[in-house]
């Protein structure tokens, strides 16, 4: 039933203005026992974080509001860097179809940061084809026919996304072609 | 009124000059004056080495060293500064897999991209409002993972703890609650 437990809590009782020095950093000076397969020990800390911002509580949403501003601002490039970086995505995947060389993790890894960075910047249709796209590759290291035809509908489907700016959910066609491509992709992977 | 955090130092690794560059300004729009940049995880260790921040952001996916093998070692390391630093991973990886690796290298809270400005912030805020005790066993160490409120439960498999001095509700880090935040 219950399980034997140990405690290392050296604060609990301490008054508001108590001084936590010396302030554990590491298990050891948390007073840590030797335990044994069940056990337990939870640890308990001053919140120091919690002093250090103030007795204040809730969200600054002037602080937030500015936040939002930067990612505006961070905006006004992103299409140009975009429309470079799936360019690159491009070339790299000819290249490697014309000398049967694949190094896929390289088209991955280039994928998963347009996945990430096309949702913050406004465009949640290029973020999702990426997203699709970084399912399919890490099954992959040769590509079949069909697999090629469907990363190339991937890479084709973003650059077209950029090139027009489609910062929406590309409506009922967008919808349609992120949705042709993860049906795509899930069928590939239940025939891997 | 809301609390202050220009008095936060902020190590933020990211591979990703674009990424460090927004989420450097970001916290800079929130505040936070103390940043300092590693461009992967062995850049964090090094400066670990002699400098320790109230709080660590991290990527997942980098070389050398990625955010998870930087959130064992402050975890578990003999020459972590602080086995308790909290760390925030922020990642486009947002698979449930992936979510209980990161809950299980010891992450405090977890961001998927695309990042928002309330959503930075409200990570930020759960680390300073909501921190939550560590647990040890035999094979983890890290912010409490149970799912029920422990403070309030009254179970025969209560921990015998009591609650901190802040006598705070302690919501632990649980699957559900994250996949809702992503």
């Amino acid at each position: 039933m219950s399980k034997a437990s140990k405690v290392a809590n050296m604060w609990g009782d301490l008054p508001e203005d108590a001084d936590f020095d010396p302030v554990p950093t590491s298990i050891k000076e948390a007073g840590a026992a030797q335990l044994a397969e069940g056990e337990f020990e939870i640890i308990e800390r001053p919140n120091l974080l919690k002093a250090k911002v103030g007795s204040e509580v809730g969200a600054d949403m002037a602080a937030i509001a500015r936040a939002e501003s930067v990612i505006e601002s961070f905006k006004a490039s992103y299409d140009e860097r975009a429309s470079s970086e799936l360019e690159d995505i491009h070339a790299l995947f000819t290249e490697m179809k014309l000398t049967k060389r694949y190094d896929l993790r390289r088209i991955l890894i280039a994928a998963h940061e347009v996945r990430g960075e096309a949702g913050t910047y406004g465009y949640p249709l290029l973020s999702s084809v990426a997203r699709s796209l970084c399912e399919l590759l890490p099954r992959v290291e040769v590509p079949t026919q069909v697999q090629t035809e469907v990363i190339d509908a991937h890479i084709k489907a973003m650059r077209t996304i950029v090139t027009h700016k489609i910062m929406d959910d590309g409506g009922e066609l967008g919808k349609e072609v992120v949705s042709s491509l993860i049906k795509a992709v899930r069928k590939l992977k239940a025939s891997a | 009124m809301a609390y202050s955090l220009d008095q936060l130092q902020v190590l933020l690794v990211e591979d990703n000059m674009h990424m460090r560059a927004l989420l450097r300004s970001m916290l800079q729009a929130y505040g936070i004056r103390a940043i300092r940049d590693a461009h992967n995880g062995q850049q964090a260790i090094d400066q670990l080495l002699n400098y320790t921040p109230d709080l660590v952001i991290t990527d997942w996916v980098m070389e050398p060293v990625d955010g998870i093998a930087l959130t064992r070692y402050l975890r578990s390391d003999d020459a972590s500064p602080d086995n308790f630093l909290p760390v925030i991973m922020v990642t486009g990886h947002t698979q449930e897999w992936r979510v209980l690796q990161a809950r299980d290298a010891g992450v405090t809270e977890f961001l998927g991209k695309p990042v928002s400005a309330e959503g930075l912030y409200q990570r930020i805020q759960a680390v300073i409002e909501k921190p939550r005790p560590f647990v040890r066993t035999v094979d983890f160490f890290g912010p409490c993972r149970r799912r029920q409120n422990w403070a309030e439960y009254v179970g025969p498999e209560r921990r015998k703890t009591k609650v901190g001095r802040n006598q705070q509700v302690v919501q632990d880090m649980d699957l559900e609650d994250l996949l809702q935040s992503l």
